[in-house]
């Protein structure tokens, strides 16, 4: 195993990213979590402007669909559309279970879809479940 | 352990026979006549018509009958009149021989050749002989004979029935003595052997016949009445008789000239012999050998000849014509009141045509105004009634069909019972519309509340769910963290409220549900319902095989539906069935039929049944029967079962199974199956 690897947590619910740290501190691989609120910030910390200019680059992005500003859409086309990022993979983590949702992510290349579960210990086997897949089987470019 | 069976698809899809168009044409069909028919003003025409002939019928019958009874009383007034003076003439004319007889007897002429002949051929007081008295006698007879021409003989008969002395009137008129060589012998005769017999002072009266020449008819025929009176000398020897001989025909024809030429006289003697018929064959038959009666022509003429009567006036009535008929007896004999003449005059009548169209033009043109006025009627009502309830009738149709009602403002203008119509048949249309418009409304107002309703039900369940995954994650957190670290009390406090966090995410999700449910567009697609029955058997298989339940599925048929619901349905309903199981194994039995509403389903369990109480409550939402701790459950499956129904039109009703268990019957409507 390398070092902690870089998660970049897009959620405007505080409750929501502190369950994810939380899941994740229960995670087998060591990680660095970083969450931003909304979609501009996602966009400004993958290019590194205004006060991300010390971010690192994530490994993997967790992003939620429902966005003030910026929606999570909106976020997926631009990671997806930048020949920078595209090859990092993004999981779709979302309360909608809507069809429409589900469509439009895959249609813009999202990796990964997870509706989010409502208790705690399904949310903790879905960020293992992301582990597994991620970081064990699949070789990150 | 499932058996599954199709129906062929001829079964499962049955063709409708109607639809909206052609029920409405048949609505409209129904109140438009297909055939001839009567209106008002026909039937008021018909009426007045009708009318019309039955008084004119009636009036005429009534005139006719009148007329005809004042024709015959005055025809017989008539009639009546003639025959009485034509028998008083005939009466007086044989009283008049019957006197002239007696006269001749008197007269000094006739005094002197008596004396003559019983002294012996010469009379003693003057010496005169018996041929100057025979002479004087012959003119007395001349001088009768031209002063009555009724008379055409008269002589005188010696004690033996010899002529000695004969008068008469020939062919061309003259009167003379008929020369002694002609004298006939007419001992045999009776009017000189019954008068023979007589009193002085008497006379006889001979039967109407023929007159005879010795035995022989004399030619021409000539019908004869002769008075006989005896003559007696001095001493009242029998001496001989003087006959008159009255030309009957004469007598005869004066009748009928009282009578006039339209009425036939019969005229018969006591025997019923005719002596004068209008056939000239049967008169004096009896002398001819024949024997033609006239009580065998004019039967009611009988008590007439019989003495039973002197007078008849009746209708002589055959079908084929009408005549009147009078008789009258006539007493020719004074002696003998029992021989009579029988003196019948019948006349045809009819009422001339003239005289009925003048009497019967009036009621001619009573009728016909009668009929111009029912012609007159039947335009004005066409007019005033028929057009403007055409008029009415077709506004009628338009409102049925739902078309606005143009108002009838020429009709409603009018002050009688059309106008109350016109103004009715505005005031509904106005109200219909009023009602129409408050109830598009209420429908939008529905609706729209309605949408609203789903719509707050869609968010309330929707938005929810994020507060509460944030209450059950960090419940779970803290149970996961702290279980063991705090009091047993925390542990069991925790454990409460992470089992009422689940719960209330179940109910949020059936919400959730049941607002799609309610509010997702139908998609009518062709449905296997054996397909589906599939479907739902494959996802309950897990159920089946814990409880042991069998599934059995007869034929099912193909219907018109929104494939997701109906499967949602069955889904529900076979899911229920294992739920609420009883002791022994599920067993569910799923069957179709087809009826007049649309296809009915019916799902029969042998579970722990319904009380009959709630078979209406089960199907509201949030409803349940049973604890939580007996049966899992919200309480809004069968909710969702029923609004999807009643979407697709049909209704969903429980009534206990035999031997336990409930039987779940729904019905979804097929009149989409011809699309």
């Amino acid at each position: 195993m390398s070092a902690a690897i870089e998660i970049l947590l897009v959620e405007d619910n505080p409750a929501d990213v502190r369950l994810t740290v939380e899941g994740l501190r229960e995670a087998r691989i060591a990680n660095n979590l970083n969450a931003v609120m909304d979609g501009d910030s996602a966009v400004q910390f993958l290019q590194r402007q205004g006060r991300y200019i010390n971010a690192p680059r994530p490994d993997l992005i967790l992003l939620d669909l429902n966005l003030p500003g910026l929606d999570g859409r909106s976020v997926l086309r631009f990671v997806k559309e930048d020949p920078r990022f595209k090859v990092i993979p993004v999981v779709i983590i979302t309360s909608s279970d809507a069809e429409s949702d589900i469509i439009k992510s895959y249609e813009a290349h999202a990796n990964c879809f997870i509706s989010k579960p409502i208790d705690f210990q399904g949310f903790c086997d879905v960020i293992r479940s992301i582990e597994n897949f991620w970081f064990t089987v699949v070789r990150l470019p | 352990m499932v058996a599954f069976d199709s129906l062929s698809r001829q079964d499962g899809l049955v063709a409708g026979e109607t639809t909206l168009a052609g029920a409405e044409t048949g609505s409209r069909a129904r109140f438009t006549p297909r055939h001839f028919r009567v209106g008002i003003a026909g039937k008021i025409a018909l009426l007045k018509i009708s009318f019309g002939l039955i008084t004119a019928v009636v009036v005429s019958a009534f005139l006719y009958h009148s007329m005809f009874d004042f024709v015959v009383r005055e025809r017989q007034a008539e009639l009546s009149a003639g025959l009485d003076l034509a028998t008083s003439g005939l009466s007086t004319a044989f009283e008049d021989a019957d006197r002239d007889a007696l006269f001749l007897l008197r007269t000094p002429a006739m005094k002197g050749f008596l004396r003559a002949t019983t002294n012996g051929g010469t009379d003693p007081l003057d010496q005169s002989s018996l041929a100057l008295t025979s002479a004087r006698v012959a003119d007395l007879f001349g001088a009768l004979l031209s002063a009555r021409p009724n008379y055409y003989e008269i002589r005188f008969l010696d004690r033996n029935g010899n002529e000695t002395v004969r008068v008469e009137r020939a062919a061309d008129g003259s009167i003379g003595p008929v020369a002694p060589e002609n004298f006939e012998a007419k001992a045999d005769r009776p009017f000189f052997s019954e008068a023979a017999k007589l009193a002085a002072g008497q006379t006889y009266m001979s039967d109407v016949d023929l007159q005879r020449h010795g035995a022989a008819l004399a030619l021409p025929h000539r019908p004869t009445a002769r008075i006989s009176t005896p003559v007696h000398d001095a001493r009242g020897g029998f001496i001989g008789v003087v006959t008159i001989n009255v030309d009957a025909q004469r007598l005869f024809s004066a009748v009928q000239k009282f009578l006039g030429s339209r009425a036939q006289i019969y005229i018969a003697n006591e025997r019923g012999d005719y002596l004068v018929n209008p056939d000239a064959n049967e008169t004096y038959g009896f002398d001819l050998g024949h024997a033609y009666r006239i009580e065998s022509d004019l039967p009611a003429l009988a008590p007439l000849l019989a003495d039973a009567s002197d007078r008849y006036a009746g209708l002589a009535d055959d079908r084929s014509r009408t005549a009147l008929l009078l008789a009258r007896v006539v007493h020719f004999d004074s002696r003998l009141p029992a021989r009579r003449l029988v003196v019948a005059a019948e006349q045809e009548f009819s009422i001339p045509f003239t005289e009925l169209l003048s009497s019967g033009l009036p009621i001619v043109g009573i009728a016909a105004l009668i009929l111009l006025m029912g012609g007159i009627t039947a335009l004005v009502l066409l007019r005033v009634v028929v057009v403007p309830l055409r008029g009415i009738r077709a506004a009628a149709f338009d409102l049925a069909a739902g078309r606005r009602h143009a108002n009838q403002t020429r009709l409603t203008r009018r002050d009688d019972e059309i106008g109350d119509l016109a103004r009715t048949m505005d005031y509904m249309a106005s109200a219909i519309a009023e009602r129409e418009d408050q109830l598009a409304a209420q429908a939008a107002e529905l609706r729209r509340s309605n949408q609203e309703l789903g719509q707050f039900a869609y968010v309330a369940s929707h938005d929810l769910q994020e507060p509460l995954r944030m209450v059950g994650s960090y419940l779970e957190l803290l149970s996961r963290r702290y279980k063991g670290k705090l009091d047993e009390e925390a542990d069991e406090f925790i454990a409460f409220a992470v089992d009422g966090a689940t719960r209330m995410k179940r109910l949020i999700n059936d919400l959730l549900g049941y607002s799609r449910a309610g509010s997702a567009p139908l998609k009518w697609e062709k449905v296997d319902i054996a397909e589906v029955l599939k479907n739902v058997v494959s996802a309950l298989t897990v159920r089946l095989e814990e409880t042991g339940g069998i599934v059995d599925v007869g034929p099912m048929p193909m219907i018109i539906a929104d494939g997701a619901q109906i499967e949602r349905v069955f889904l529900n309903l076979v899911d229920n069935a294992l739920k609420y199981h009883s002791d022994a194994a599920p067993r569910i039995s799923i069957s179709a039929a087809s009826t007049e509403a649309g296809w009915s389903f019916t799902i029969t369990d042998n579970g722990i049944g319904i009380d009959p109480r709630f078979s209406d409550q089960i199907f509201e939402i949030f409803k349940r029967l049973h604890g939580r701790d007996q049966y899992s459950g919200t309480g809004i499956g069968l909710a969702v079962t029923k609004l999807a129904i009643e979407r697709h039109g049909g209704r969903i009703w429980v009534t206990p199974a035999e031997g336990g268990g409930s039987t779940f019957q729904f019905v979804i409507p097929q009149s989409r199956m011809d699309a």
